[in-house]
């Protein structure tokens, strides 16, 4: 009874606690829109905007499978660049000080001034928005995989040498497994821009994708509709981000025995 | 037959940063040691004598300063004679146990299938039976020593080196492990050096133990012990135990006062 209602509260605290605290925050927003009669056009209640959903969902879903192919691909890209450029920097000191700048300088260009560059190199298909979270993503990936790769622990790497181990033997017994954890919490980081930054490359030009219908939304003055494609970003944005939490947590099963107590009491 | 010698041994670290600071820290002065084939020799010292740094020069991970170091095991390096224990158990957290233990034999690529025929020969007297899939977090402390020590014994390597092996250990698991250690030594005939400041430590398991001096380090005193093994727990009581006791702790009181 009471191992109940300990797994009860930790499925509160997990999932059904911020499912609880959205929909108050959804049903604060109905009532205070409907209290003080704010029109449609201005600020529509969630119900109108569920019922708008529903009522587009063939139109939204296409426009959303094409922004998410874009995030995923670009995300994909990004992580692939991400362990590349990572192994590089880490590998070698010169590269490190002759990339390191220009890297950082790319993470300042402003997206609104490099979409349009884009689409122009890349035309108005889907290429030149995965370019655009391409770049927009691999630096964390690359930042926070090449330093994990470089700070591999010491004793660790005394152990190796004392064993007469080569560097590759370092590199796939030691440095690698140490450094997933740190590329998991890159691409989480990554995750998190990548909707957004297909939304933003959208904003170039093209056939379909959210930014497309919000831009058509807008100028019909459906703010219905411009809500709706935006919690469907927001949707989009936590299923892409948890899915990479699932696959980080499958990667590293040695961080989750976590202290099994009972194993423990047994070996001792 | 004497395997392993070590004549004038000194190490110097060198000091980056602060320029007041910038003068070489004497870590080892004038250090003499030898060891004989199957001996197990236990080295005690005050904290930042240059102990540890010692096993290391041994390990060759680091290179003294001056000082000759011979081996009479043919080969160039004393890398392919030694197996190293660090002072943390340095498990690696995403290999299993049995990759664990078996981490040793598959970099020196050599025979890794007698080392897993030995894996599953030992596991039962390191106390590893029914763990072999687990991961190191789930072990407790004496597991994860036991676990390093085993990977330590499955390296095919004839002289073996201990840095303070069981130093973050609790009391009671400790003098079970000393207990433990000493009936797995005494079915092997390789020779052991252990680093400790735990002076009953070193008279338990050890035949000779060395006294080191503060910085610099170097040999101050070294006894012999001949109590016969198998050693139990009574023997800490022993009076001529206690009487040695008393030596080695007088002889580090003096050699870390003498300099």
């Amino acid at each position: 009874m009471i191992l109940h209602s300990v797994k009860l509260r930790c499925s509160l605290h997990g999932v059904s606690l911020p499912l609880l605290v959205i929909a108050g925050l959804l049903l604060l927003w109905e009532i205070l829109v409907s209290i003080n009669d704010v029109p449609a056009g201005i600020l529509p209640p969630p119900s109108k905007i569920m019922q708008e959903s529903f009522f587009l969902r063939e139109q939204l879903m296409g426009h959303a499978l094409t922004t998410m192919t874009e995030a995923v691909v670009g995300l994909v890209l990004a992580a692939l660049l991400g362990t590349v450029v990572a192994g590089a920097l880490a590998s070698l000191a010169i590269l490190r000080k002759a990339l390191l700048p220009i890297l950082v300088i790319s993470q300042n260009i402003p997206m609104m001034i490099l979409a349009p560059l884009i689409v122009v190199w890349f035309g108005f298909g889907i290429e030149p928005k995965i370019a655009v979270v391409t770049l927009v993503c691999f630096f964390p990936i690359a930042v926070s995989s090449a330093d994990a790769l470089m700070n591999a622990d010491k004793d660790l790497l005394d152990l190796m040498k004392s064993m007469g181990a080569s560097r590759l033997q370092v590199l796939r017994y030691v440095r690698i497994p140490q450094a997933v954890p740190s590329f998991f919490s890159g691409l989480q980081i990554a995750a998190t821009y990548a909707v957004l930054g297909a939304v933003f490359a959208e904003f170039s030009g093209g056939t379909s994708g959210l930014w497309i219908f919000i831009g058509r939304s807008q100028r019909a003055y459906r703010t219905d509709q411009v809500f709706a494609a935006v919690f469907l970003i927001a949707i989009l944005s936590i299923v892409l981000f948890l899915l990479v939490r699932w696959m980080a947590h499958i990667s590293t099963p040695w961080n989750r025995v976590g202290s099994d107590a009972d194993l423990r009491e047994q070996g001792k | 037959m004497r395997l392993l010698t070590v004549t004038g041994l000194a190490h110097r670290f060198e000091r980056s940063g602060v320029s007041s600071l910038s003068e070489p820290i004497q870590a080892i002065g004038n250090l003499d040691l030898h060891l004989e084939a199957g001996e197990f020799v236990s080295i005690v010292g005050p904290s930042g004598c240059g102990k540890s740094t010692l096993l290391k020069i041994l390990a060759e991970l680091i290179e003294p300063s001056e000082g000759h170091i011979s081996c009479s095991r043919a080969g160039g390096s004393l890398r392919e004679v030694v197996s190293y224990m660090p002072q943390t158990d340095s498990l690696l957290p995403w290999l299993r146990v049995r990759q664990n233990a078996l981490l040793g034999a598959r970099i020196a690529g050599v025979d890794v299938q007698n080392a897993e025929r030995e894996f599953d020969r030992l596991t039962d007297q390191f106390g590893l039976r029914g763990f072999e899939n687990a991961w190191p977090a789930q072990l407790s402390g004496g597991m994860r020593q036991r676990l390093a020590l085993m990977r330590t014994f499955l390296m095919p390597r004839e002289i073996m080196l201990f840095d303070e092996p069981f130093g973050s250990l609790d009391a009671i698991t400790r003098r079970e492990m000393h207990q433990w250690l000493q009936s797995v030594w005494t079915e092997t005939n390789r020779s052991g050096l252990l680093v400790t400041h735990d002076v009953e430590e070193a008279l338990f398991l050890s035949d000779r133990v060395y006294v080191m001096t503060g910085r610099p380090g170097r040999m101050h005193d070294e006894i012999d012990v001949n109590f016969v093994r198998p050693r139990t727990v009574q023997l800490s009581t022993d009076p001529e135990f206690v009487t040695m006791k008393s030596r080695l702790l007088e002889s580090l009181e003096v050699g870390m006062t003498s300099d």
